[in-house]
């Protein structure tokens, strides 16, 4: 049995069900098992919200660590219910934050190379992970090839959308409508409703 | 009921989009911040953005293999197997590989192995077939790295093999309109005449070993 099995019955015993506050360590501090059983269930996902934020891998784990942090100071006064949403909004303000900190301009990182290695480190997720590609593989070889084309060449190649309509002598619109539906049959197909 | 559910897909196809958007990078600068003061009280758009972005990274582990179209390049990490060097006509690879035999049995054929006489007699045609197979060797994998392209990868003969000006006084008239025959990938742009090395060799081989019967039987 791993870390994260052990973990994850910590925080059952530990958070149990309805609404309640996270339980402490002592008047001040939320339970370490806690902390690491919450981490376990949030991180991927505040992980990949805070890099599509950030687009920076390094500056994403900074954010990660100090969310963390501070639920471990300040969580208690949460209520469960509303925790990952907690998680959420104070990653978005420290996001926030380190890019005026950092004078990371947003919008000068439009390339998206920086998603290629978002991987977990966790073998059991990089199994999960095996199958998603595989499931994403095949919905890209069930597109039509004109979709397909566009995001081959708005991933793939880095193009903006308004050089693949200049490239390909299309109007923008017919790209991003093009690009749209594409992303559309992923998103279905990444979340299995297909 | 049906009715909500349609126009909650919709809204979540329409809110992903925006999402992909942010994270591409494809929002301006208005619609960007905009969103962003949505990201602070809404969460399913942050779940969103870590969907657009977990789509994004699964794409871009994907190999992604297209049709071939107008104005299309091909993908940054491409497949060693769809290279173009490997739709080169498949008759060159033909003609290297029975070369390539030729010169293994030639060189490998024992001795004192019954038949080996007879072998043996045969060795003088035999020389001809290795002196094609080197000559085609040569040509492709000169040490020049004529054989290589830039990246390193196998090449074939090229347009850089022209035919010798004295073509004429090797070849006879039939030789050479057959030649002219084969078809235009023989011709460069300006149309004029392209062979290699070891294709002059193999004929040359075949009118020696012409010439040797005729003048057996003689």
């Amino acid at each position: 049995m791993g870390p994260g099995a052990s973990l994850s019955a910590s925080r059952n015993r530990n958070l149990g069900g309805g609404s309640q506050n996270l339980p402490l360590a002592d008047d001040r501090k939320i339970d370490s098992a806690v902390v690491a059983a919450l981490y376990e269930e949030h991180a991927g996902e505040l992980r990949r919200f805070v890099l599509g934020v950030l687009r920076d891998h390094d500056l994403a784990t900074d954010v990660l660590q100090n969310t963390f942090s501070k639920m471990v100071e300040a969580g208690h006064a949460v209520r469960q219910e509303t925790l990952k949403g907690w998680l959420f909004r104070v990653a978005f303000h420290e996001a926030l934050a380190l890019r005026r900190r950092q004078g990371v301009d947003g919008r000068a990182l439009r390339q998206l190379a920086w998603s290629a290695n978002d991987v977990s480190e966790q073998p059991e997720d990089l199994v999960c992970r095996g199958e998603t590609v595989e499931r994403v593989r095949q919905a890209l070889s069930q597109l039509p090839a004109d979709q397909r084309q566009i995001v081959n060449m708005r991933i793939y190649q880095q193009q903006k959308f308004a050089e693949i309509a200049a490239e390909l002598q299309l109007p923008l619109g017919t790209v991003l409508t093009r690009m749209k539906l594409a992303v559309e049959k992923l998103r279905r197909k990444l979340a299995g409703d297909e | 009921m049906a009715d909500t559910n349609e126009k909650t897909a919709i809204g979540d196809a329409e809110l992903f989009w925006l999402a992909f958007e942010y994270v591409a990078g494809e929002l301006s600068h208005d619609s960007a911040m905009a969103f962003e003061a949505r990201l602070e009280h809404d969460q399913s758009a942050r779940e969103a953005v870590a969907a657009a972005v977990d789509l994004v990274a699964s794409v871009s582990s994907v190999e992604c293999k297209l049709p071939a179209g107008p104005g299309q390049l091909t993908p940054a990490s491409k497949d060693w197997s769809q290279s173009s060097v490997w739709t080169v006509p498949a008759g060159w690879l033909a003609v290297g590989a029975a070369a390539c035999i030729g010169l293994m049995l030639a060189t490998y054929w024992p001795a004192d192995r019954p038949g080996a006489a007879v072998a043996r007699r045969e060795s003088a045609s035999k020389t001809d077939d290795t002196r094609l197979a080197d000559a085609w060797a040569e040509t492709v994998w000169s040490s020049d790295g004529r054989g290589e392209d830039a990246d390193g990868s196998l090449a074939f003969p090229s347009d850089d093999l022209m035919l010798p000006e004295d073509v004429d006084d090797l070849l006879s008239d039939e030789q050479l309109e057959s030649i002219a025959r084969v078809g235009p990938e023989w011709e460069s742009a300006d149309g004029e005449l392209v062979i290699s090395d070891w294709l002059l060799e193999a004929i040359s081989a075949e009118q020696a070993a012409v010439a040797k019967s005729g003048h057996r039987e003689g």
